[in-house]
């Protein structure tokens, strides 16, 4: 099982100008769960909708199991879940009822899809709300509907886009629970940019940057190319926005009159920095930057 | 065909669950019992030379078919024009986009609904009819196949064909928003009655009531009237009665051009439907070198003098911001339209001036004033309006006063005509017209949340009133003499003020 992306490029017309937002990618997808990292704006989003068959390409092609699906995109549909960013529901439905009209459009037969639904929403702890109108639904309630409908058909790609925007903190312990039960033999694509959501869970991390893949590596590859690029250092508060200007600031924490930063730099940003672990937001920080190398700030030797 | 019933059933369920439904019901139940006057009323509908059938199931079968098949078309093709914009509206589009489904099982998921749709609303005015021949009580036998089979055999292949049509136009682009909604008020006007009337089937079987009344009273007794005749003397109607007769074959092959009709539409719905795809949004659309000079470079420099002239009162500046708002996205050959219809309007004679081309002026500003009042709906940012908003009176004025000068923008060559001419009666009718206009346009919109109802009720109102001069819809008075004797004029003023202040007040409460 393989999704197999190359050189896939997107453009779209911005006044006079040609923009790309996708910028020949490629990338292959194995079994396992990819987080899909990029500040706003990167491409993530114009990414997922190619991969779901919603978008085609301006250039590229997209294997699925060795089937082109930019030619033929029904192919890959009966395999597919997914969540965009953005979505609705009808909101004069009950969940339950939501849920078994996307079936009918995936294709499910009736008892299949009765029993999937019922399995579910009991996963989402949503049992008790099934029969309730999706218009009394909170952000998180309708968030974990979106999830229920990608995973109806059980799906061989899940591609899912910032899922879990709206879920509080428990919903979202519980949904990388779910993710890690699920991944198994499928592949799931996994779109953020709360590193946190992906640190623990995911087996290849991919960084998208202006429409362009910057990394793809395991989380332990990516935190190992910071080796000796992690400082922490105690500041003076006067000295914070000359710092921050110059190096990339992952982490501060104030105490009384300083404060303690932990800086991601090539090199030792200061005699009193001292060296320090990397974690994959450093890294994700690290390689998102467009920062150049500090001028004029003291370097340590 | 299970899972064909499963998305039909989803789909009915979401359509018809919402308020709007129930007063549609309602609305068209009485509709019905307007179709039916008691027999001293100031109006008749079905008058062949001065008799009516008496009301039994089966003239009020006939006479309900022809209700359907003449008023139908207009009325349920703006309700059922929605089936593809739900999904869009509702972002269930992209979910939808995603899965296995074909076009052609989607498409026809949503026609059925639509069809069934329809056929609740017809059946909730077949269960009314009854109601009004008990009522009426000049013969207490229902008979249900009288009433319904002419339902079935006229109405039914109209229902399909309106249902195919509306997800026609919902599948073609320039088709689907409210260009669509104007084109298809006068592709009716202009020529469905006709079409219905002589492909629907319907038009035999009146020929054959004529033909009978004929025979029973050969005298001359009155008019004939298919539709609706309004009368000031309350005179007694003839009545005589109709047994009604059986469907035949012909009148099942009478169907045949209208279901064709129906294939054509689903045919072309699939072609164009483009299942949500993301291609067709804003940021793939290529802008033409001439729309993006213009924008750029002269609503660049328009802006400027407008923020000079403006910048010094709150109220100047939020009717700038408004202005703006709803004039943002529209295609620069609209502006120069606008310009254009100026030109003629200087030129032209006085008499083609009111009576054409003014009008047209107004209705080329449709597309954009019946944003007004609903904006913030679409938008999704009601919420942020309503909390920003210093004065919800002071916005509210500004919107209106927005409108009010996009339409004297487009009658600006008139004004200059006016003045010159010293035609100071036409001047004030030019006003209150524009004042009528944009308060409809802003109370629909703040009323519905949508601008489907000014987009399918000012064209039928301009139609009537301006390009027909029927006296009392006539808003502009194109026989000025006439409607001011009348006091037109006068009855349209205070309309504009009521919907006005009936409007700001609904957008005070929150």
């Amino acid at each position: 099982m393989l999704l197999d992306i190359q050189s896939l490029s997107h453009k779209y017309q911005s006044g006079k100008n040609t923009k790309f937002a996708i910028k020949s990618l490629s990338l292959q997808v194995e079994p396992g769960i990819l987080g899909l990292l990029g500040p706003n704006g990167a491409g993530k989003s114009s990414l997922m909708r190619i991969l779901a068959t919603i978008t085609k390409p301006s250039q590229g092609n997209i294997f699925w199991q060795g089937q082109d699906i930019i030619k033929s995109p029904q192919i890959l549909r009966k395999e597919l879940g997914y969540l965009p960013q953005y979505f609705g529901v009808y909101d004069q439905l009950s969940g339950i009822e939501f849920l078994q009209y996307i079936a009918s459009l995936k294709g499910l037969d009736k008892a299949k899809a009765d029993h999937t639904i019922e399995a579910l929403l009991h996963k989402l702890n949503l049992t008790h709300a099934a029969n309730m109108p999706l218009k009394g639904y909170s952000g998180g309630m309708k968030q974990r509907i979106g999830i229920a409908q990608a995973l109806l058909n059980d799906p061989k790609l899940l591609i899912i886009d910032e899922p879990t925007v709206g879920l509080d903190p428990q919903e979202r312990a519980n949904f990388r629970q779910l993710l890690s039960e699920l991944a198994g033999e499928r592949c799931i694509i996994f779109s953020t940019h709360i590193v946190a959501d992906v640190e623990s869970i995911a087996d290849r991390i991919a960084i998208m940057h202006s429409g362009q893949l910057i990394q793809a590596e395991s989380p332990s590859t990516l935190i190992h190319k910071l080796d000796n690029k992690c400082w922490k250092l105690t500041a003076n508060l006067t000295e914070l926005k000359h710092i921050q200007h110059e190096f990339i600031v992952s982490h501060s924490v104030r105490k009384e009159s300083k404060v303690e930063l932990n800086i991601v730099a090539d090199y030792c940003p200061d005699a009193r920095a001292i060296s320090r672990a990397p974690s994959l937001e450093d890294a994700y920080l690290y390689f998102t930057s467009n920062r150049q190398a500090p001028t004029g700030y003291a370097r340590a030797s | 065909m299970n899972q064909l019933w499963q998305l039909i059933s989803a789909d009915f369920k979401q359509r018809t669950r919402q308020q709007s439904f129930v007063v549609t019901l309602l609305a068209m139940s009485v509709l019905t019992l307007l179709f039916f006057p008691s027999p001293d009323a100031h109006y008749q509908t079905l008058v062949i030379n001065g008799y009516r059938g008496i009301y039994n199931s089966a003239w009020l079968g006939v006479c309900l078919a022809m209700l359907n098949v003449l008023f139908l078309p207009i009325i349920c093709f703006y309700l059922v024009k929605n089936a593809l914009e739900l999904d869009r509206q509702s972002m269930t589009g992209e979910l939808i986009a995603a899965t296995p489904i074909s076009k052609l099982a989607f498409l026809l998921a949503k026609w059925c609904t639509s069809v069934l749709i329809l056929a609740s609303i017809v059946l909730v005015m077949l269960l009314s009819s009854v109601l009004i021949q008990l009522y009426y009580g000049e013969s207490y036998q229902i008979n249900l196949w009288a009433l319904a089979w002419p339902q079935i055999v006229f109405v039914l292949p109209i229902l399909l064909a309106i249902s195919a049509i509306a997800i026609m136009f919902e599948s073609i682009k320039w088709l689907k928003g409210g260009l669509g909604n104007v084109v298809y008020f006068f592709l009716w006007i202009g020529s469905i009655v006709q079409t219905i009337e002589s492909v629907s089937g319907i038009g035999a079987l009146l020929d054959h009531l004529e033909g009978e009344v004929a025979e029973r009273f050969p005298l001359k007794q009155g008019d004939t009237n298919i539709g609706v005749s309004i009368s000031n003397e309350a005179n007694e109607i003839n009545t005589f009665v109709w047994q009604g007769i059986e469907p035949t074959i012909m009148h099942l092959w009478g169907a045949l051009p209208v279901l064709f009709i129906c294939l054509c539409c689903l045919i072309l719905a699939f072609i164009f439907f483009d299942r949500f795809s993301i291609n067709s949004m804003p940021e793939n659309k290529r802008t033409s070198w001439f729309n993006f000079t213009l924008k750029t470079k002269v609503e660049g420099l328009l802006d400027i003098v407008f923020i000079a002239l403006t910048k010094h009162f709150a109220f100047t500046r939020l009717l700038r911001l408004e202005l703006k708002l709803i004039l943002k996205g529209h295609s620069m050959y609209w502006f120069v339209g606008l310009l254009v219809l100026n030109v003629f309007q200087l030129f032209i004679s006085q008499q083609l001036l009111i009576s054409l081309i003014l009008p047209i002026s107004w209705l080329w500003c449709v597309l954009v004033i019946s944003q007004l009042g609903q904006l913030e709906k679409q938008s999704n940012t009601l919420e942020l309006v309503t909390y920003s908003k210093q004065s919800s009176i002071l916005q509210s004025l500004a919107s209106y006063c927005a409108g009010w000068i996009l339409l004297a923008l487009v009658s600006i060559g008139s004004v200059v005509r006016f003045t010159g001419s010293a035609e100071w009666l036409l001047l004030v009718q030019l006003i209150i017209a524009i004042s009528f206009t944009v308060s409809l346009a802003y109370f629909c919109g703040a009323f519905t949340g949508t601008k489907r109802m000014f987009e399918v009720l000012y064209p039928a109102l301009w139609y009537l009133g301006p390009i027909q001069t029927a006296l009392y819809v006539d808003f502009f008075g194109v026989n000025s003499q006439a409607s001011w004797q009348a006091g037109i004029p006068y009855y349209f003023l205070v309309i504009s003020i009521s919907l006005l202040m009936l409007t700001i007040n609904a957008k005070r409460t929150p």
